[in-house]
């Protein structure tokens, strides 16, 4: 997206069936207003990602210590159920030692 | 009996290491280990430096997060937390199941997150909604895994005594009251 090399032309360019095309918008007043909305619409897009990404480090950052405290409990009944003297038969189910 | 002495993050993690690795040593055929994991467990304050801090951690942040600055909500999601905790725990809880119990607890929690934040992304781009479907389908995974693994421990690892009377074989968990009419 932009003006041309001799800066009269407000252009865009899109893909189509894979290959990129440059679409001629507009001169003038039109090319001014035309690449206004755009760089406003660039700007959404690019508010958008940022609060995105943002929410997923604020998921990422509360799922932490739930993911520690999983692999604790997950220990802590392992080592239960091999107290009471069972054996996990690859990691399926849990079955009494024999013997 | 609840440990009333909290314990500091560098005991956390010396039981976290040791219990892993008599666990390692019981799963590579090591009979030895699991007569020290039964000791383990029932060395006061051991079971209780697995998950209290943690859970907690995890309590205040995803209420913070679910009720936002609504002291109120806050306060209703804690009662409900304090029910299903007790609904869960029943009337003796081992210390293991405690911990256990908390997990479930939490994971509950992190479901209604998960779901509350996709319901309200109501105009998140693709991307986004996609990752608060894969959120979602992973914490509604992780809660069923706790249930049943609380369920596993509580049907295999409590001790029961086998009796035979008149024939009948009658089972007793360690905590039941045994009926006065069984034979």
């Amino acid at each position: 997206m932009g003006w041309d090399k001799n800066g009269r032309y407000y252009t865009r360019s899109k893909r189509v069936n894979g290959r990129v095309v440059r679409e001629y918008v507009g001169g003038g007043r039109v090319g001014e207003l035309v690449a206004r909305m755009d760089a406003i619409k660039r700007d959404k897009r690019e508010t958008e990602r940022q609060c995105a990404r943002l929410e997923r480090e604020e998921v990422a950052e509360l799922d932490a210590p739930l993911v520690e405290l999983n692999e604790l409990a997950d220990l802590l009944a392992r080592a239960a159920l091999l107290a009471a003297g069972y054996v996990q038969h690859n990691r399926g189910a849990w079955r009494k030692k024999r013997g | 009996m609840a440990d009333t002495k909290t314990p500091t993050a560098k005991e956390t993690r010396a039981a976290h290491t040791e219990l892993t690795n008599l666990a390692e040593r019981a799963r590579t055929g090591d009979e030895t280990a699991v007569p020290l994991i039964r000791e383990f467990l029932q060395r006061p304050g051991a079971v209780g430096a697995f998950g209290g801090d943690l859970a907690e951690q995890v309590f205040v942040s995803m209420t913070k997060s679910i009720a936002g600055k609504n002291l109120g909500f806050r306060e209703d999601v804690r009662c409900k937390l304090d029910r299903l905790r007790a609904e869960l725990s029943g009337d003796n809880p081992t210390p293991v199941e405690r911990v256990l119990v908390e997990r479930v607890v939490a994971c509950w929690l992190q479901v209604q997150d998960a779901e509350l934040r996709a319901a309200q992304a109501t105009d998140a781009s693709i991307k986004q909604a996609d990752f608060h479907q894969r959120r979602m389908d992973a914490t509604n995974r992780r809660f069923l895994a706790a249930v049943k693994t609380l369920a596993l421990v509580r049907k295999l690892a409590v001790p029961v005594l086998q009796v035979n009377i008149a024939k009948k074989q009658v089972n007793v968990a360690a905590n039941a009251v045994v009926p006065a009419t069984v034979g």
